[in-house]
């Protein structure tokens, strides 16, 4: 496979939820390439909008502007029956294990739906030996089939889940936060395993996490948003050896390291402004500690720079 | 490796494994049954439906027979509970009583249940404008004190059993619409719904397979708290002359007609008094103890 | 050395449940020194948490207290009556925050009220020095513009911001000891990483003891001077924070220090932990870390090791016999 093929494509993406406030410009603009086989990080605080973004992206949610292509193709006017086949396409990894599967179902049931909404086999039998097989690929065993969701522990969950968003063969998976509420020595487990699976099913995956750390160690790429924009994009080795944007800087300064001897030191001061009315310009002017005049004014176009994509004035004068 | 797995063998593994699984049912149950007070509530259901069921078989005497000798009579061997103004052996009056209010709670349950599950579901699930006028319907019916309303339904129907039930269910719905559809709202937005969607299912399926099961369990609760509450109405309309009419035992009309007696015979109104009592703890006792065997929060942890 | 402020000793507590008795502490030893922040690290369900409210006597009702002492400077706390806790412990002495900043203050009272309400109590005096204190003390959390917080609701308030508010009044009656839990887990990185540098500057201005209770090993290596490791029930290892990261002995503590995620960790030498944490209903016997410990010998099953200074400052409950 072509090793730059882009598999999705967001152009200028937008979501705007009206509030009694005001609209929310949850996504605001978002220019994105996911390339095949890659895994690509999303980071950002709380409220940025990466969950929308993924949400958007996989057409669970409707956008109010700009177009997304699915190799080559426009999916943001997709009637019913395309999006039941968007469904087998990508696919979702939740952040909970404990609310992702349906309480009332065993897990059995839970599992057997992708394969009887999509035809993907037929009859009790020939399911239960595809759920047998997707369960043992992700360390379960066949027992597991009859408990319900809460017998089971949360890492255990999580694995069913990921076996969920794997029963439609997807080609895209977007992981929104998988790991976040498990322990530490189980987040480990279904890291290896989630790569170990991407790497036998030629997947690409879609990563979201607040926890910065954790993307570094599993993506290619990574792109950072702010206040429902996409700030910087690049390489991950290069990101986090020259973040561009301040505000990415200021962000993975911000990180505690694990490592006794560096401690914080240049944090990010100040908090992320309301989305109902964010700053005029670039959004991060308020806590800019590079702020320009032309930086309350005008909202800097996300480009190439230094090959990477940045949205900051910084790098227009060069 | 993986491949050779057949049907066959995998069957034979879950079917050893299902004989020790308990079902999630059984979970309930065994959680329900540790608790004493709801025990004791559904003994004293049980019994009261099975004193309603063998009524004939139970009851000593005919309870519509009058003796008019034998008025007002304190209770003795041949009549338990005494007898009433008319001669009439209480203890049979009462046993076909529990007939005849049962059968009008369950009624009403079934009538606001039914309408009120539906238009909680539909508010619920689609929202927007269905939901406010539903919802408004609601607000407008709750604001009528409820007996007065079911006084005029039933004045303008006219009395009898039937009415009751139509006049109470026009109101009782409310509740359950109410309950539902904040059940089927925070179901809405749960993970496994938008999992659901995220795998391609239609809206028919997600609301049969998810969002229905999830929400039994609230509408089961619903049914055993909304019956004391419709029992006791009911009794009161009977008491009042709008609901069951004589010669027709119901435990309503009977404390209806000891209250002219009550110092020369309290057994009548006090006897029909704590049949209604007792059957109302038992149905409070079951709705609280199904709420917690229910409780999903207790797997969790 | 000096005396601890807090010293807890076999400490043995239970929960009964529908399955029976989860025994979530069982023989736990921890002495935090004065002035010192102290970490207490491990994984859900491993009793950290428990601990903590423990010491300030917030028991659930089908808590059973099964035996052990936490002395706060000398005095046993859990022989005193709740009523006792109240009146001379709790806020004045030891105060206490929790995850959810925003569950803690209540939300119908502005900042001020409740600022003054604390204040009151330890320190009557008119109105307007009371306003100079409360002004002070959003200060000392170096939040912005104390003037107009002090107006707010707590829903006007960012997580960050309520988080040091909830410092702020809790500091307000200058308790000695501040038992902190995961205070930081529900924020954005940016915001951990200010308050994380507000409290390390304040704990060294008015010289407070901190019990600091986390998962976060990377949050540990900031803030910790001395950590205690946690692992179902017990404290396995109590060392400083550096020889934790540089040279950690227990073979649970190996395990979490090379869980964490730095620069260098990428997905092929990501380390994976096998097993996992025991339930506490019928725990293992003997060492409860024993079914996932590759140096395991007959001995680990049969009873739990005690925590043995293998050098100053730094104790390990392990059979092992090469303790370094």
């Amino acid at each position: 496979m072509n090793s730059t093929e882009v598999i999705l494509q967001a152009d200028k993406i937008q979501k705007i939820f009206p509030s009694k406030e005001g609209d929310v410009r949850a996504v605001d603009g978002v220019n994105l390439d996911l390339i095949s086989g890659e895994v690509f990080g999303l980071v950002g605080e709380s409220g940025c909008g990466k969950s929308t973004l993924s949400r958007l992206l996989l057409r669970l949610l409707d956008s109010s502007g700009g177009s997304i292509k699915f190799k080559g193709e426009d999916i943001t006017g997709f009637d019913k029956k395309q999006l039941k086949m968007l469904r087998r396409q990508m696919s979702l990894v939740f952040q909970d294990p404990h609310t992702s599967l349906n309480p009332r179902m065993t897990i059995y049931d839970n599992l057997a739906r992708p394969f009887k909404v999509h035809n993907l086999a037929e009859g009790r039998e020939e399911i239960t030996v595809e759920i047998v097989r997707l369960l043992k690929s992700m360390g379960l065993q066949a027992e597991h089939m009859i408990r319900y969701p809460h017998e089971l522990s949360g890492g255990q969950k999580q694995r069913v889940v990921v076996a969920r968003a794997l029963a439609v063969d997807p080609e895209v998976v977007f992981l929104d936060e998988p790991t976040s509420a498990l322990d530490v020595s189980v987040q480990a487990k279904i890291l290896k395993l989630l790569a170990k699976i991407k790497d036998e099913k030629d997947l690409t995956y879609f990563f979201i996490s607040h926890d910065i750390n954790l993307i570094r160690v599993i993506s290619d790429r990574i792109g950072v948003m702010y206040l429902g924009r996409m700030v910087e994009q690049g390489e991950v080795a290069g990101m986090f050896k020259e973040p561009m944007h301040p505000y990415t800087r200021g962000l993975f300064s911000s990180v505690p390291e694990p490592t006794p001897a560096r401690k914080l030191d240049s944090v990010l001061m100040g908090e992320v402004p309301s989305p109902v009315n964010p700053p005029s310009g670039c959004h991060f002017h308020p806590r800019c500690p590079e702020k320009m005049a032309i930086c309350e004014q005008e909202s800097p176009v996300f480009n190439y720079r230094q090959g990477r994509k940045v949205a900051c004035h910084l790098y227009n004068l060069d | 490796m993986e491949d050779t797995l057949t049907y066959e063998e995998i069957k034979k593994d879950i079917d050893n494994l299902k004989q020790e699984k308990t079902s999630q049912l059984a979970l309930v149950w065994s959680r329900f049954k540790r608790n004493k007070l709801a025990l004791i509530g559904g003994i004293i259901v049980l019994i009261m439906v099975l004193i309603a069921i063998f009524a004939p078989v139970l009851a000593p005497h005919d309870p519509y027979r009058t003796a008019p000798l034998r008025r007002l009579e304190a209770p003795s061997f041949e009549h338990p509970l005494g007898t009433d103004a008319m001669g009439r052996d209480m203890l049979s009056r009462l046993i076909y009583g529990a007939r005849v209010e049962l059968s009008i709670g369950i009624l009403i349950i079934l009538f606001e249940g039914t309408i009120g599950i539906t238009l909680g579901l539909l508010a619920g699930y689609f929202g927007g404008w269905v939901d406010s006028v539903i919802m408004r319907l609601v607000d407008i019916l709750r604001s009528f004190p409820v007996i007065i309303l079911a006084m005029a339904i039933a004045g303008v129907l006219g009395q009898g059993v039937y009415n009751v039930v139509i006049a109470l269910g026009i109101v009782g719905w409310t509740t359950f619409a109410r309950m539902v559809r904040s059940k089927i709202l925070s179901i809405k937005e749960s993970d496994y719904v938008e999992a659901a969607r995220s795998i391609g299912e239609s809206t028919p399926s997600i609301i049969i397979r998810y969002i229905l099961p999830n929400a039994v369990s609230t509408a089961i609760i619903m049914v055993c708290i909304m019956m004391p509450t419709a029992l006791i109405a009911s009794a009161t309309l009977s008491f009042l002359g709008l609901g069951v009419q004589p010669p027709i035992a119901s435990w309503g009309s009977i404390i209806s007609a000891g209250r002219d007696y009550l110092l020369q015979a309290p057994w009548i109104s006090t006897t029909a008094g704590l049949f209604i009592m007792f059957t109302v703890l038992g149905f409070n006792f079951i709705g609280d103890g199904l709420r917690d065997a229910f409780d999903p929060t207790a797997d969790r942890s | 050395m000096m005396s601890p402020i807090l010293d807890i000793n076999d400490l043995y507590l239970s929960f009964s449940t529908e399955e029976g008795e989860l025994e979530a502490i069982n023989g736990l030893n921890l002495e935090v020194e004065q002035g010192k922040i102290h970490g207490l690290i491990g994984e859900t369900g491993c009793g950290k948490s428990v601990t903590g409210r423990t010491v300030l006597g917030l028991f659930d009702s089908n808590t059973m207290i099964k035996g052990g002492e936490i002395l706060y400077n000398g005095d046993d706390l859990l022989s005193k009556t709740q009523h006792e806790l109240q009146r001379d412990y709790r806020g004045n002495e030891i105060a206490m925050i929790f995850q959810d900043p925003g569950s803690s203050l209540n939300p119908v009272f502005k900042i001020e009220d409740q600022l003054d309400e604390v204040l009151r109590i330890y320190q009557p005096g008119k109105k307007a020095e009371r306003r100079k204190k409360m002004i002070a003390a959003l200060n000392a959390v170096k939040l912005p513009d104390p003037e107009r917080l002090l107006k707010k609701y707590p829903h006007q308030l960012s997580g960050g911001m309520k988080q040091r508010v909830m410092i702020a009044l809790n500091l307000a009656c200058q308790p000695s000891l501040l038992i902190a839990d995961e205070p930081t887990t529900a924020l954005d990185v940016s915001i951990q990483a200010q308050f994380i540098n507000v409290l390390k500057e304040l704990q060294k201005e008015i010289d407070i003891t901190i019990l600091y209770i986390t998962h976060d090993m990377a949050v540990v290596s900031e803030i910790c001077d001395q950590v205690s490791v946690m692992y179902a029930g017990r404290i396995v290892e109590d060392v400083s924070m550096e020889d934790l990261f540089n040279k950690p002995v227990h073979p649970y503590s190996k395990l979490l220090v090379s869980s964490v995620l730095g620069p260098e960790t990428n997905i092929d030498n990501l380390v994976e932990i096998s097993g996992s944490v025991p339930r506490l209903i019928n725990p293992p016997p003997g060492c409860r870390f024993h079914p996932r410990c590759e140096h395991m010998k007959p001995e680990c099953k049969e009873e739990p090791p005690v925590l043995k200074e293998v050098a100053p400052g730094h104790q390990v409950a392990c059979f092992k016999e090469d303790l370094s």
